[in-house]
């Protein structure tokens, strides 16, 4: 059961926590903290691009 | 999750999404280039620039930059005086026929240091101001306004809905498949729910600090009757002053009473940020958050010493901690390019769902012909398959 809960929503919630945490930092202050926001709020873009754009072979999920 | 559970949850994502999805896209399309109006507003010209000079050099008084902006529009008297939040060298004046109008405001940009009027920025036509009024009322003032809150909540309906249908559709998938050599309309349905699962947290944000932002009126007026009314209770019943004192004063007076601040805006004794007895002065702080949330102090406009001044209530600090996150103009360049994509993403996310439903006919016909209507009874798996395929019927 958590194998297979977290096989469906374990990348879902990581990157939902890191974008979280990106629109707090940036509230934070300035300078290193603006650094972390833009990185961790990079990351759903970054993975969007990649998934959206990459042409990968299908591969076969196990049950 | 069962066969009926599924279709009723299909059900609320499909009608939920359809409502809101036009509005929603115009809502996307226009806030792209508000995202960046500063740069915007440089490249048209329409940006205030104040001149080069020393950085220590002398202020001159608020009340001599009131004459410089009242002298060009006789008839009209202070609404509001602002400045930006990283440049004191410009007072932004907005003058009006009375303190409450809404209509034939006019704004003098001086500079703070040679009291010369800079320019006259255009509050209410040009290309920004169409994409603004598109975003934010649709030219139909609060009821627009409000409008468009009840397409925000079905977003955010529409987003919850997908969330849920996201586990029996992606049960036999990896995370993040997006099938390009099948269908067009499975590619599509891929890229769907992996843009919309991926940019969830930021589109959920952008959603609920956009719907809080539609209630920035009826916020304000109940913070008007809740505190500003306690604050000033002395003043109930009494003839509003003929004549005001020193703005520069009453701004000093403020200034002194909360040290280490620094004024936003100045609201004029009438306006819906005052009373008709005080200048309200918004002081705001200096850190990132503080920058966002001001201190109102309540200045008798007639003698310039302070009458109150009281922590911002809990609904509009959230007010005006939604801006920011709706906004997304509080992380330097670099954020404002990452909301520019992730609302790119969100445009994706809009059209491609619209897409799936207009090319749903196939399917359905091929998924009904040999099966009896009602498959309430049907295992999960059967359930999990047909929602895999991508109906939401």
């Amino acid at each position: 059961m958590t194998r297979r809960f977290m096989r469906l929503w374990g990348w879902p919630i990581a990157i939902g926590l890191t974008t979280l945490f990106g629109l707090i930092a940036g509230l934070i202050g300035d300078d290193i903290w603006d650094l972390l926001a833009a990185a961790t709020l990079g990351l759903p873009v970054l993975v969007a691009t990649w998934l959206g754009l990459a042409r990968r072979t299908q591969r076969p999920r196990r049950r | 999750m069962t066969s009926t559970s599924v279709r009723r949850w299909a059900w609320v994502h499909k009608w939920s999404s359809l409502v809101c999805t036009v509005f929603m896209l115009l809502l996307c399309l226009t806030g792209l280039p508000l995202i960046f109006h500063h740069e915007i507003g440089h490249l048209l010209g329409t940006e205030v620039k104040a001149p080069a000079m020393p950085q220590a050099t002398p202020h001159v008084s608020l009340d001599q930059v009131m004459q410089v902006a009242t002298a060009r529009y006789p008839g009209k008297g202070g609404m509001f005086v602002s400045q930006e939040e990283d440049d004191d060298r410009v007072w932004y004046v907005t003058l009006s026929d009375t303190p409450t109008s809404d209509k034939d405001l006019k704004q003098v940009a001086v500079d703070a240091r040679t009291a010369l009027a800079l320019a006259e920025p255009k509050l209410d036509e040009g290309f920004m101001h169409i994409m603004f009024s598109l975003h934010v009322d649709l030219f139909a003032g609060l009821p627009g306004t409000l409008f468009l809150g009840f397409m925000g909540l079905l977003l955010m309906t529409a987003i919850i809905s997908g969330v849920v249908l996201y586990a029996p559709f992606m049960r036999k998938l990896d995370f993040g498949t997006v099938r390009h050599d099948s269908s067009p309309r499975t590619k599509w349905l891929d890229m769907h729910n992996m843009l919309g699962i991926v940019t969830l947290a930021w589109a959920s944000v952008v959603t609920l600090t956009g719907v809080i932002n539609t209630l920035a009126d009826p916020v304000i007026d109940l913070w008007r009757s809740d505190q500003l009314s306690q604050m000033t209770a002395q003043y109930k019943g009494l003839p509003p002053p003929q004549r005001l004192g020193s703005l520069q004063a009453s701004v000093d007076a403020a200034l002194a009473f909360k040290p280490g601040m620094k004024v936003q805006f100045i609201a004029f004794p009438g306006t819906t940020f005052s009373t008709p007895h005080h200048y309200g002065v918004f002081l705001r702080g200096n850190t990132p958050l503080t920058a966002r949330l001001f201190t109102p102090v309540l200045v008798d406009a007639q003698t310039a010493r302070v009458t109150d001044s009281r922590a911002l209530p809990w609904y509009v600090t959230t007010l005006l901690l939604s801006q920011p996150l709706h906004f997304g103009d509080y992380g330097g360049r670099p954020m404002q390019i990452l909301w520019a994509l992730l609302d790119i993403a969100t445009i994706i996310v809009l059209g491609s769902g619209l897409y799936l439903w207009l090319r749903r006919g196939k399917r359905n016909a091929a998924a009904t012909a040999g099966q009896p209507r009602d498959s309430s009874a049907a295992p999960p798996p059967a359930a999990a398959s047909a929602a895999a395929s991508g109906e939401l019927r």
